[in-house]
């Protein structure tokens, strides 16, 4: 596939231990402010993102796995606060940017794909219209011809077959992981060297998530881009992932090799572990995990 | 005990008529687990509306415990048959109690006598301590609210209990305190269940015996330990097995490579 070579993919080619890390966190935090007290939401999380590499950052529900996302993107308001030690994405702060200067970042060298891509896609828009507008919107010197030019090529990258027949759909023609596969070819077509996807493949059936996974394991082998996927899907990451961190009620209670899930040492991981059916496990009672409290001032970094 | 012969459900999308069901035949018997596996659209969730008479326009023949079923079902087959749905914030009224929610099919059903008994017992049942019973939906968790609404299908005492994707809005953690419960209920109650789910590893480790479903028709029937031993016959279950193991790139190339 041929695709625009990203701003910066050239000056750091490798993405050996070496070089600096892509995206780098160290102690973030995200505090909400209510009614009844502040809600800490993030507490002290460490991170790294490397260049072709593939983190998964699961947890349950309610762990800060998804505002972490957002704080790196620049996408939480007031009142939330975002504090870190250090935030930083190729080399640049983050938290000192204004928010112009964050959405100049945001699509053309980070980039976000969510859970459903029937609530991303505008509804009255025909798909190929948006693809161009999206494009045209971070690189606005780009003529109409040209974006759509490059959304083709996206397109044929994600591999959707009917290309032209995608392009003057409506994004209520469109199936589940074809709705996916365009909001990944919108992101592409920027040419990001982060990709942060939160739960992507949770709304898709099992064998479609799998097909949209190699089409992101490609592009990140192919562009050495770095990904972040946030899941709560434990085997999926296991699989697909290089690292992953474990978040718990805001805090990373361990990062360890994605092949060392089944092997991971904190007894949240081995709880969360335990507790999936298997197809040919034991069919007794699942283990049903303890929360032991301690786990809530523990972590604070990998 | 569940007796489904040649069923067949047909949706009308504008002018255009869309198979949902094409001749479905499944028997469950009495005090099984049956699971029912598909991805979104096979029609699995199609025969269970029908069962549990949701689904009005079809054709075929349908039956429970030897008795056979119309259109319409009647009070005593509610009461006999009972339905659990994937997300319980949606099936239970927010503003009305777990209290109202569970006396609910009492009402209905004029068993109101020992409400309060009954009432308590239920949310013993299910593992919820009694101070949950004046509680509103949004004061619960998602855990807590499924297992509302397991009480709430479990108070009338009913025979078969129609699951339809009970634990897929849950965290896993959450998801194994549920199907836990699930199984202990079965044992305690003698219940049949239809167990509907998109996933093959709680569908294979709950039932007794399964039918994967595709395109509104069964491609395959077995028991759980074929599944278990890794020899399902039909190409597509075995697509369904690999996938639902995790992410591997060799199984991922291979599905590119189909159209």
């Amino acid at each position: 596939m041929t695709m625009p070579p990203s701003p910066s993919s050239s000056s750091s080619p490798s993405s050996s231990s070496s070089a600096p890390p892509l995206l780098e966190i160290d102690r973030l935090r995200v505090d909400f402010p209510t009614e009844t007290g502040v809600v800490r939401a993030v507490r002290d999380v460490s991170l790294t993102v490397r260049r072709g590499e593939r983190v998964g950052l699961v947890g349950e529900s309610g762990s800060g796995k998804t505002q972490t996302g957002r704080s790196v993107l620049g996408l939480l308001r007031p009142p939330a606060r975002v504090s870190a030690a250090r935030l930083t994405f190729d080399g640049q702060d983050l938290l000192g940017l204004s928010e112009r200067e964050h959405r100049r970042l945001r699509g053309r060298r980070m980039a976000m794909i969510l859970q459903d891509p029937r609530y991303s896609l505008n509804p009255v828009m025909r798909v190929g219209a948006q693809v161009v507008e999206a494009i045209r919107a971070a690189e606005p010197e780009l003529s109409r011809r040209a974006a759509r030019a490059r959304a083709r090529e996206a397109l044929a990258a994600v591999r959707l077959h009917d290309v032209d027949r995608v392009l003057e759909a409506w994004p209520h023609e469109l199936s589940g992981g074809m709705g996916q596969r365009v909001m990944i070819a919108m992101m592409i077509a920027l040419g990001p060297d982060l990709l942060i996807a939160d739960e992507p493949t949770s709304a898709l059936d099992v064998t479609v998530r799998l097909q949209v996974l190699a089409i992101l394991d490609e592009l990140v082998r192919a562009r050495t881009m770095g990904l972040l996927l946030i899941s709560h899907d434990l085997p999926l990451v296991a699989g697909f992932c290089d690292r992953v961190a474990v978040l718990y009620a805001g805090r990373v209670m361990e990062t360890v090799a994605a092949a060392d899930l089944a092997k991971a040492r904190h007894p949240y991981t081995r709880g969360l572990m335990a507790a999936l059916p298997s197809v040919d496990g034991p069919r007794g009672d699942l283990p049903v995990l303890d929360r032991d409290p301690a786990w809530l001032s523990e972590g604070g970094g990998p | 005990m569940i007796t489904v012969r040649d069923l067949t459900v047909t949706f009308r999308a504008g002018n255009r008529l869309v198979p949902a069901l094409r001749g479905v035949s499944l028997d469950v018997a009495s005090g099984e687990v049956f699971g029912l596996v598909g991805e979104s659209g096979s029609g699995k969730s199609t025969v269970l509306r029908v069962l549990a008479g949701l689904t009005r326009d079809w054709s075929g023949t349908l039956a429970i415990a030897g008795e056979p079923l119309g259109r319409r079902r009647t009070r005593a087959f509610h009461a006999r048959v009972q339905m659990v749905f994937q997300d319980p914030y949606g099936s239970l009224h927010p503003r009305h109690t777990v209290d109202r929610a569970l006396s609910e099919p009492l009402r209905i059903h004029r068993r109101a006598a020992d409400r309060d008994a009954r009432v308590l017992r239920a949310l013993d049942d299910v593992g919820l301590d009694r101070s949950f019973r004046f509680r509103y939906p949004h004061q619960l968790s998602g855990g807590q609210r499924q297992r509302v609404a397991i009480a709430r299908a479990l108070i009338l005492e009913p025979a078969v209990l129609l699951l339809d994707e009970p634990t897929s809005a849950l965290d896993v953690s959450v998801q194994a305190e549920i199907l836990n419960l699930l199984r202990r209920l079965r044992s305690e109650r003698d219940l049949t269940m239809i167990l509907v789910s998109h996933d093959l590893t709680v569908v294979g480790h709950m039932a007794d015996r399964l039918a994967v479903m595709r395109h509104g028709q069964v491609v395959e029937e077995m028991p759980v330990d074929r599944l278990a031993r890794g020899e399902p016959a039909h190409p597509y279950t075995r697509q369904l097995l690999r996938a639902a193991q995790g992410y591997d790139p060799a199984t991922a190339e291979a599905l590119l490579a189909e159209p």
